[in-house]
């Protein structure tokens, strides 16, 4: 892959969706994306033709998605979480879940695609085993509402966020015990008149080599959307990459080539932010045709699909999956289809 | 120190005991749970699972057959059939300072008694020491909580404050005035009084003086703010959080003489993350809540004791881009149970999308006045404070006939 510069991010599709969409992930093609919106289905999107496959199964909102290679993982507000097995020929039902009481947030996988972890509103974090759906461990400890996990490229350990804690925790997956804490006060945001915590945590990722921990939200009340990054040896928050976007990162993605791209979104606008780790200055940024809830990378490094809410004005009438290109805007939307379509 | 608690307790309470349990418990009360912010009818006690503004929330069957409420109160859901839910309530309002000031006066003209100051004058006894009307709240700024009390009815009927679950820190005299210069003083005070009797008429310095005596007694008193003094079970059972706490003591003014405790819990107030936030506040409400009725009605409280869950407005259908519901006057819901209540029923209904009421459509003076029924008080009843008869109810509002008994 050429080297990529996010300046050169740009629109180049939209996929229209009668709800806002709230999550959306790649199959490891690119072919399809999978997306949850504020209706009861997951919905397997043919990027190229738009059509729309509806898979049943859930009984509300798709709120989060995560991927193994031949697997994908959906779960709802309910606290049901359905592994599908994927191909590009179908996707079928391989087992369902109740993962946990009322609201699965967060979904994660393992980096051998063995497991899953899910984080939930009763404050417990899960391992499950992605073939089976079997429960394996339970991590608890957090005092609120736990909305991401993710794995570290050990492969042995487990990272989670809470909404009000301002706290991240550190799995050993092996004992179920916490390894230590990592202090995210930095994304707090709390109200004393309203005695609200209006921050919180909403997104985690790796860098590639597990070296470097980010975790997005938003810092203080009014925003703006902001990143920590934490240094995996030591545990220490090494920056703070705060943004000019009034509102919250909702998620975010460490590019093969080292910077991070990050989604937000607050009422009618949404933005795309790129860091390097290091550097202060975003490499770019770039508005949103709506407010950004998810995004998810491409499989060749060039594209991303974001989900959005669409319309009104503080009220969204619609949603939809938007595509951006990070390579030099010389492509028509028509041109891009096709590409996109033969890979 | 007196001058304290005279300003929060009034004039004229009279100089008599304390009244104890039972005489209180043949009396009318009202038990006020504001929930303000304005809670959300969608996932609470009108949900609208599957439909365009329903959201992500599931129903659940309740102990009452063919009724649903939200899934964030399965608790709730098991003592349905000991309260009543109003799903019809159009207001209008959508400030919450109006809100606030014309669910609990009944009236959007300013200067109406609250329903608890109201309360706190329309079932005065003699005898009475306690104070009529007792608020609960967290500690914190000023906020649209604060709308006024007693309107015309005067300092006397304005809410004694508990803040955080201590009782009013004017309670304990100062260190820096001892029992006997305490004593002089009061005494002084009373010899004033004896000699400005003279020639005048008696009853307003009486009542000044029956003040005194009033705040001296509840001094007292103070213990039955202490809600330590209750066991560790019925603590247990009412939560450990401030919402719990403040509703055993409640339980306990209620049980004491106190005409009307307004218990208020904060922030519903959900703009944004509206799913996340009612996952909390009702968790908390739904922990409380179905204890306390289920622990009243054992007590045989609930028998004359009116209890009330409302706040000030509801909240908007359409869910915003931060995954909020906005204000809401238009289509929403309330509570109650106990005394004078049809228990088991829901009255109103919205439409398929909760935009409209659809069927017995109530105002603010409608609920107004149907507390005070409920209380055995009619709405019709005049106050005559400046001369000018004025009516407790709202003579523009009716009685919600089909939540009476």
């Amino acid at each position: 892959m050429s080297p990529i510069n996010p300046a050169n991010t740009h629109q180049v599709r939209e996929i229209e969706h009668p709800v806002p969409l709230l999550t959306c992930h790649y199959n490891s093609t690119g072919r399809f994306v999978f997306a949850g919106a504020q209706d009861s289905h997951l919905q397997r999107i043919d990027v190229a033709t738009g059509e729309k496959t509806l898979l049943e199964g859930h009984e509300s909102w798709v709120c989060t998605i995560a991927k193994a290679p031949d697997l994908l993982f959906s779960g709802d507000y309910t606290g049901r979480v359905i592994a599908w097995s994927v191909s590009e020929k179908e996707v079928v039902k391989k087992w369902s879940i109740e993962a946990h009481s009322q609201v699965v947030r967060s979904i994660s996988v393992s980096p051998d695609g063995k497991w899953l972890a899910t984080g939930g509103r009763d404050g417990k974090a899960r391992l499950w085993s992605a073939d089976t759906g079997e429960r394996l461990r339970e991590f608890s400890g957090h005092s609120g509402q736990i909305f991401a996990t993710i794995f570290h490229p050990d492969g042995i350990h487990l990272v989670s966020a809470e909404r009000e804690g301002n706290k991240l925790f550190q799995w050993d997956l092996n004992t179920g015990k916490k390894v230590r804490e990592f202090d995210a006060a930095d994304m707090s945001a709390y109200r004393r008149d309203e005695d609200i915590e209006w921050g919180g945590a909403r997104g985690l990722a790796f860098d590639a080599s597990g070296t470097t921990l980010a975790c997005c939200g938003r810092h203080q009340y009014a925003g703006p959307a902001t990143v920590l990054l934490y240094d995996w040896q030591s545990g220490k928050q090494t920056e703070k990459l705060v943004s000019e976007f009034k509102g919250i990162f909702y998620t975010l993605q460490f590019h093969p080539q080292g910077f991070l791209i990050a989604a937000a979104g607050d009422i009618t606008v949404g933005e795309l932010w790129f860091w390097k780790p290091g550097q202060e200055k975003a490499l770019a940024n770039i508005k949103t045709s709506g407010p950004s809830l998810s995004l998810d990378l491409h499989p060749d490094g060039q594209l991303l699909a974001v989900a959005q809410s669409q319309g009104g004005k503080s009220k969204p009438e619609n949603g939809s999956l938007v595509f951006y290109d990070m390579r030099p805007n010389d492509k028509t939307e028509k041109q891009v289809t096709e590409a996109t379509a033969k890979k | 120190m007196l001058g304290g608690m005279i300003g929060s307790l009034g004039m004229g309470l009279g100089a008599y005991p304390l009244l104890a349990g039972e005489v209180a418990k043949s009396r009318k009360k009202l038990l006020l749970i504001f929930l303000s912010g304005g809670p959300s009818q969608l996932e609470t006690w009108d949900p609208k699972p599957g439909t365009k503004y329903g959201g992500p929330l599931r129903a659940i069957p309740t102990s009452v057959k063919g009724t649903h409420i939200g899934e964030l109160l399965p608790n709730t859901a098991k003592i349905m059939h000991q309260i009543a839910v109003i799903r019809s309530l159009n207001t209008g309002i959508t400030d919450h300072f109006q809100g606030h000031y014309a669910l609990q006066s009944g009236r959007t003209v300013p200067g109406f008694p609250v329903i608890g100051s109201a309360v706190a004058k329309l079932l005065e006894q003699d005898g009475d020491q306690l104070p009529g009307y007792v608020e609960m709240r967290r500690d914190g700024p000023k906020a649209y909580t604060d709308v006024g009390d007693s309107g015309f009815l005067g300092p006397k009927y304005e809410s004694v404050k508990v803040v955080n679950a201590e009782p009013p820190d004017y309670l304990i005299r100062p260190d820096s005035i001892s029992e006997s210069k305490a004593r002089i003083v009061d005494q002084l005070r009373a010899d004033s009084d004896h000699r400005f009797l003279r020639g005048r008429s008696e009853l307003p310095i009486r009542a000044y003086g029956g003040t005194f005596n009033s705040a001296v007694a509840l001094m007292k008193q103070r213990g039955i703010f202490d809600i330590e003094k209750e066991s560790a079970s019925d603590r247990e059972l009412y939560g450990s959080h401030l919402f719990g706490r403040h509703c055993l003591m409640a339980r306990r003014l209620l049980e004491n003489g106190v005409s009307c405790v307004k218990v208020v819990s904060h922030d519903w107030d959900a703009h944004q993350e509206n799913f996340h936030w009612h996952q909390q506040r009702c968790s908390e409400f739904d922990r409380t809540f179905p204890a306390l009725v289920t622990d009243f009605d054992r007590r045989g409280l609930l028998e004359d004791t009116l209890v009330v869950v409302m706040g000030e407005m509801g909240r908007t259908p359409q869910i915003n881009n931060r995954g909020g519901r906005d204000h809401w006057g238009t289509a929403w819901s309330m509570a109650m149970t106990g005394c004078g209540v049809q228990r088991g029923i829901v009255h109103g209904k919205t439409n398929a999308e909760g935009t409209e009421v659809v069927e017995g459509e109530v105002h603010a003076g409608d609920l107004f006045n149907t507390f005070l029924r409920a209380l055995d008080i009619s709405p019709g009843t005049r106050y005559r404070m400046t001369g000018q008869p004025i009516p407790a109810g709202d003579p523009a509002g009716s009685t919600i006939r089909e939540v009476l008994v």
